[in-house]
C-alpha cells in the first residue's frame, strides 16, 4: 500500500509580507499544493494524509470546495486528514458545513477518532484541534485496535502548547505509522516510524532546507518511508566571509555568484563576517536588491589592531576610548559601539 | 674618568663634535657646567645615538647626539629620512602608511622598507638600545648598564615602560615639532584656535570631534533611512490589507442590503414569517390543500347532485304525465346548466389556488434559498475579513519586532555619547595644568610681555599682554607664533610620569624674528630637555655661536660638508 504524507500546507499565508516576492509566495503555496495531485494522478498512491494545518487561518467555503475538487480529482486515492492548531474547529467553521466526495475522510472530531478503510485494510486515527492551543497529552494514551492491518496514527503537534508528544513514546503503542505535522523542518524519528513531513513549502525564512512530502509504502509488514523535495523554492542561509581587501562591488559580485550557483529563485538570509577593510561600509539596501535577500546581517569588524592602535593613541581621545571598550566585557551594542567611533575617530583625523 | 672616556669615544666618531668642544672648553664657567651636563643625562629622556644601514643614501651611517642643543642640518628630504627612522625604531612601522602623506619626500617605498638600524636611549643611568629590520621584522632590544657592562633583553612592554609610556601619537604631537601652515595673521589666529581647540577636546591636534561625530550621525541617517525604506513597504502591504478590508466591508454591506431586501419581499408577500419557520410552509401547503380538498369535495358534491337531478328527470320522463314532462326537462335543463357552471367554476378556482399555491411555495423557496445563499455569502465576508485582521496582526507582529538596523543605531548613540564624555579634561584645557604651563613658558620667552594664556567667557583662548587680554585675531604673527611654540612646549610637558622628553623641531625656527630666536634658543639652553633643531638654514647655529649658547652639529650627510 502507497501513501503520501504531507502536513503544514498552510494554504492562504503570505510569507515574507513587505517583501516584492510575497504575493507570490501566497500563489506558490496553492500551485504546489495542486502539482501534488497532479503527481498523484501521473504514479497514484492508495493514501493521502494531511497531518493539519492544510490552511493559515479560518478556511472559506469556496477555498473548502476547491479543495474537495482536487481531492475529487484522485477518485482511486483515499484522502484523510484533519484541523490543526491554524485552522482548528471554530463553532462556525467552514468545515463543519462543507459535505467532502465520496473518497474524503476528515477526522472533525475533537474527540480521538479512527477511520477504518477496508478496501486498504488500513486504520487513520487521530483528532482535530478545537482550539489553538491544546497542552494536554492527547496521543499518550491512545492504542490501535487489536486487528489486522496498517495502523496509522495521525498527529499534529509536539510543543508544549501543542498536544506535546514524545515520538518514541506514541511509537511505542503499537502503530505502525504516525504521520505528523506541525514542525515546519522534515524530520525521521523513532528509526522512521514518526515522521514530520514539514511544511510543503516553506513559510518563514528560518524553515531552511529541502521541503516536501513523505512518500511511504507498506508492503509484507515493513515500512519504508522517503522524503520527496517538491517545493517551489527554498530558504537558504548563506555566510560569507569578507576580507580586508573586500569592496562593495566584490561583495555583491560574490552575492550574485552564490546565487546563480544555488538558486534565483531561493530566498536568500546573508550574514557578513570577518575582518573588513575600515574603509568599507557596507550598504545592505544595495545588496538585499540584487534578487530574493530577505535580510543581509552585517557581522564584519573593522581590520583594526584595537591594542596596537591603543598603544599607538595613548593618552589622546583615541586610545581613551578604546581603553574604555577594551576594559569591559561588550554586549553587541558596545562592540558596535567602539568601532563605529573608532572608525569616525580615525577616519576624520587631519 | 668616565666622562673623558666617552668624550673620546665621541670624539672619535665626530670629528665635528671635537672641534665644538674645544671652543665651549675655552669659554667660561657657566657653559663649563653647560658641557658637563653635555654629556649627563640627569633624568631626563635623550637620543644617544642612532645608526643607520641601507636606506636611500643613508648606509652604514652613525649619529651620535648631545644631551643638550643638536642641529641636524642637511636637505629636507635627508632630514625628513633621520627623523623617520627615528619614529620607525621607536614604534615600528606598523602605521608607516596611515602616517605618510602626498607630499612625503622620503626615500622610495623599497628603499624605506628594507633596511635596519639601532637606536640608542638614555633615561637617567640606563641606556637602551633597539634595533630593527624591515620589513622582515625582526626586532631586538637591550637594555645596557653602564656601571655594570651587561646588557639584558628587554620585553616590549618593558621598552614602553622605558618610553615612560608615550605612545606613538603622543611622539608626534609633544616630540615632534613643526610651524604652523598659516603665513598671515588671521589665518594663523584661526589655525592656532583650531589647534587647541582639537587639543582641549582630544588630546590629539589631529583629532576632529565635530567632524566624527558629523560621520556618526551620518552613518546613523543611513542605518534609519534603511528602517524607513522597511517601514514604507510595510506601509504598502498595510494599505493593501486595509483597502482589500474596505472592499470586503462594501461588498458585505451590499449582501445586507440585498438581504433585507429579500426580507422585506417576504414580508411584503407574507413569507416573512413561514421563511423562518419552514413548518408554516407545511402549513400553509396543507391551507392550500385543504382549500383544494375542499373544492374536490363541492366538485364531487354538484356532481353527485347533477347525477341525482338526472335521474329525476329520467324518472319524471318516465313515469310523469307530459306536463310534467316539459316541467322536468326545463328543470333538468336548468340543473344541468347550473350544475355545470358551478362545477366549472369550482374547477377553475381549483386551478387557480393550485398555481398559486405551486407560484407560492417556489417563490419561498425561492427566497429562502436566495436567502440562505446570502447569509453564506455574509458570513465568508466576515471570514474574509477576519483572515484579513488576522493578516494584519502578522503584519503588526513583523512591524512591532526591533529592526535589526536597531542595534547599529543603539551603538552609534552609544559611541557619540561615550566620545563626548571622554573629550572632556581639565588637564587638556587652557583653564587647567596645561593652560599653566602656556603661561609659564609663554611669559618666559617673552620675557613678561604675554604673561597668561587663558579662555575668555566663550570659552576662547585669550592672551594678556602687558596687562590687557587679547584674543588671538588681535594679535600680531610674530605673538603667535610665539604662544603657538609656548603650547607646544607646554604639551611636551603633559606626558606620563612627567618625563622630560627630545623634542625636535622640524623647521619650526625658520619664520621667528631674530628677536624670539634669540629668547627661544636661550630658553633651550635653560631647559632641561634635549632639543633637535632639524634645519636647512644656517640662522640658528650662527645665532648660538654669537650667544655662545653650546650646541651639537650634526650634518646629515657628510659629503655635503
Amino acid at each position: 500500500m502507497r501513501f503520501i504524507h504531507l502536513a503544514d500546507v498552510h494554504l492562504g499565508a503570505v510569507p515574507d509580507m513587505g517583501m516584492p516576492w510575497s504575493r507570490k509566495r501566497e500563489k506558490e503555496i496553492w500551485s504546489t499544493f495542486r502539482r501534488v495531485f497532479e503527481v498523484i494522478r501521473t504514479d497514484p498512491v492508495d493514501l493521502l494524509l494531511i497531518a493539519g494545518d492544510l490552511f493559515h487561518r479560518q478556511p472559506l467555503m469556496s477555498e473548502l470546495e476547491e479543495v474537495n475538487a482536487l481531492f475529487q480529482g484522485i477518485p482511486g486515492t483515499t484522502v484523510v486528514f484533519m484541523a490543526g492548531e491554524h485552522d482548528y474547529l471554530r463553532a462556525d467553521s467552514a468545515y463543519l458545513r462543507m459535505k467532502w466526495a465520496e473518497n474524503v475522510i476528515f477526522l472533525g472530531d475533537r474527540q480521538w477518532t479512527c477511520a477504518e478503510i477496508p478496501k486498504l485494510n488500513t486504520y487513520v486515527y487521530g483528532l482535530s484541534y478545537d482550539r489553538e492551543e491544546i497542552s494536554e497529552f492527547l496521543y499518550h494514551t491512545e492504542r490501535p485496535v487489536n486487528k489486522p492491518g496498517f495502523h496509522v496514527m495521525l498527529a499534529h503537534g509536539g510543543d508544549e502548547r501543542h498536544i506535546p508528544l514524545k515520538p518514541e513514546v506514541v511509537a511505542g503503542a503499537g502503530f505502525d505509522y504516525i504521520a505528523m505535522g506541525h514542525l515546519h523542518k522534515p524530520q525521521i524519528l523513532a528509526g522512521g516510524r514518526a515522521v514530520y513531513a514539514g511544511a510543503l513549502e516553506p513559510v518563514d525564512r528560518e524553515d531552511t532546507g529541502a521541503h516536501g512530502y513523505v512518500l511511504g509504502e507498506w508492503k509484507d509488514n515493513k515500512l519504508q518511508v522517503t522524503m520527496v523535495p517538491f517545493a517551489s523554492r527554498s530558504y537558504i542561509h548563506q555566510i560569507i566571509t569578507v576580507r580586508d581587501d573586500a569592496t562593495q562591488a566584490s561583495l555583491e559580485e560574490e552575492i550574485r555568484a552564490v546565487m546563480e550557483e544555488k538558486g534565483k529563485e531561493n530566498i536568500y538570509k546573508v550574514w557578513f563576517r570577518g575582518y573588513r577593510s575600515p574603509k568599507l561600509m557596507l550598504m545592505p539596501e544595495r545588496l538585499e536588491s540584487l534578487g530574493n535577500i530577505v535580510q543581509v546581517i552585517d557581522e564584519t569588524r573593522p581590520a583594526y589592531d584595537l591594542i596596537q592602535l591603543q598603544k599607538r593613541y595613548a593618552g589622546t581621545l583615541i586610545g581613551e576610548y578604546i581603553q574604555y571598550f577594551l576594559q569591559k566585557k561588550r554586549s553587541p551594542e558596545e562592540e558596535k559601539a567602539l568601532y563605529y567611533g573608532l572608525q569616525a575617530l580615525l577616519e576624520t583625523r587631519a | 674618568m668616565a666622562f673623558r672616556r666617552f668624550w673620546r669615544q665621541e670624539h672619535e666618531e665626530c670629528p665635528i663634535l671635537r672641534q665644538n668642544l674645544e671652543v665651549i672648553v675655552q669659554g667660561e664657567r657657566p657653559w663649563a657646567i653647560a658641557f658637563s651636563g653635555y654629556f649627563s643625562a640627569g633624568d631626563k629622556m635623550i637620543i644617544r645615538k642612532l645608526y643607520i644601514e641601507n636606506l636611500g643614501k643613508q648606509n652604514n651611517r652613525e649619529m651620535v647626539f648631545s644631551p643638550g642643543i643638536n642641529v641636524l642640518c642637511g636637505t629636507r628630504e635627508q632630514r625628513t629620512q633621520i627623523q623617520e627612522f627615528i619614529r620607525d625604531m621607536l614604534f615600528g612601522q606598523g602605521g608607516r602608511k596611515s602616517r605618510d602623506h602626498e607630499d612625503n619626500l622620503c626615500a622610495s617605498q623599497n628603499e624605506r622598507e628594507n633596511y635596519e638600524g639601532e637606536l640608542w636611549l638614555q633615561n637617567g643611568d640606563k641606556t637602551l638600545g633597539i634595533s630593527r629590520s624591515f620589513p622582515k621584522g625582526q626586532e631586538t632590544r637591550k637594555l645596557v648598564d653602564d656601571k655594570e657592562k651587561k646588557d639584558t633583553d628587554m620585553q616590549r612592554q618593558e621598552v614602553q615602560e622605558f618610553l615612560a609610556g608615550v605612545s606613538e601619537t603622543m611622539y608626534e604631537q609633544r616630540v615632534c615639532l613643526s610651524p604652523l601652515r598659516s603665513v598671515s595673521g588671521q589665518d594663523m589666529a584661526g589655525e592656532l584656535q583650531s589647534y587647541m581647540a582639537a587639543y582641549e577636546v582630544g588630546g590629539d591636534v589631529s583629532i576632529n570631534i565635530n567632524r566624527a561625530m558629523q560621520a556618526l550621525k551620518m552613518w546613523r541617517k543611513g542605518c534609519q533611512e534603511h528602517i524607513q525604506h522597511r517601514e514604507a513597504a510595510q506601509e504598502q502591504e498595510y494599505e493593501w490589507i486595509y483597502q482589500s478590508m474596505e472592499q470586503l466591508q462594501e461588498e458585505k454591506q451590499k449582501l445586507e442590503t440585498r438581504r433585507t431586501h429579500a426580507l422585506e419581499r417576504a414580508t411584503f408577500h407574507g413569507l416573512r414569517q413561514a421563511l423562518n419557520h419552514p413548518e408554516e410552509i407545511d402549513e400553509a401547503e396543507d391551507g392550500y390543500d385543504q382549500r383544494i380538498a375542499e373544492y374536490e369535495q363541492a366538485k364531487k358534491m354538484y356532481r353527485a347532485l347533477e347525477a341525482v337531478t338526472g335521474v329525476a328527470c329520467v324518472l319524471t320522463l318516465a313515469f310523469a304525465g307530459t306536463p310534467w314532462i316539459f316541467f322536468a326537462l326545463a328543470a333538468g335543463a336548468l340543473a344541468e346548466m347550473w350544475f355545470m357552471a358551478e362545477t366549472g367554476r369550482i374547477s377553475e378556482e381549483m386551478s387557480d389556488y393550485r398555481r398559486e399555491k405551486s407560484k407560492r411555495i417556489k417563490k419561498q423557496t425561492r427566497l429562502r434559498s436566495s436567502l440562505e445563499q446570502l447569509n453564506e455569502a455574509v458570513q465568508e465576508k466576515d471570514k474574509e475579513i477576519e483572515n484579513r485582521m488576522y493578516q494584519l496582526g502578522e503584519l503588526q507582529k513583523i512591524s512591532t519586532q526591533e529592526p535589526p538596523e536597531q542595534k547599529d543605531i543603539n551603538g552609534l548613540n552609544l559611541a557619540m555619547n561615550i566620545i563626548g564624555r571622554l573629550s572632556y579634561s581639565s588637564d587638556n584645557r587652557l583653564d587647567g595644568r596645561l593652560g599653566e604651563n602656556t603661561s609659564r613658558i609663554l611669559s618666559e620667552i617673552t620675557e613678561g610681555r604675554c604673561s597668561r594664556i587663558g579662555l575668555d567667557e566663550n570659552w576662547k583662548p585669550v592672551v594678556e599682554t602687558f596687562g590687557e587680554n587679547y584674543s588671538l585675531e588681535q594679535l600680531e604673527a610674530n605673538t603667535l607664533r610665539m604662544v603657538y611654540f609656548a603650547f607646544r612646549m607646554a604639551l611636551g610637558e603633559t606626558v606620563p610620569k612627567e618625563e622630560r622628553l627630545p623634542v625636535i623641531l622640524d623647521d619650526m625656527l625658520e619664520d621667528y624674528e631674530q628677536d624670539e630666536l634669540i629668547s627661544i634658543l636661550r630658553w633651550f639652553a635653560a631647559s632641561e630637555r634635549q632639543v633637535i633643531i632639524s634645519t636647512d638654514s644656517e640662522r640658528e647655529v650662527k645665532c648660538m655661536k654669537e650667544m655662545k649658547i653650546p650646541y651639537h652639529f650634526i650634518i646629515s650627510q657628510p659629503e655635503n660638508l
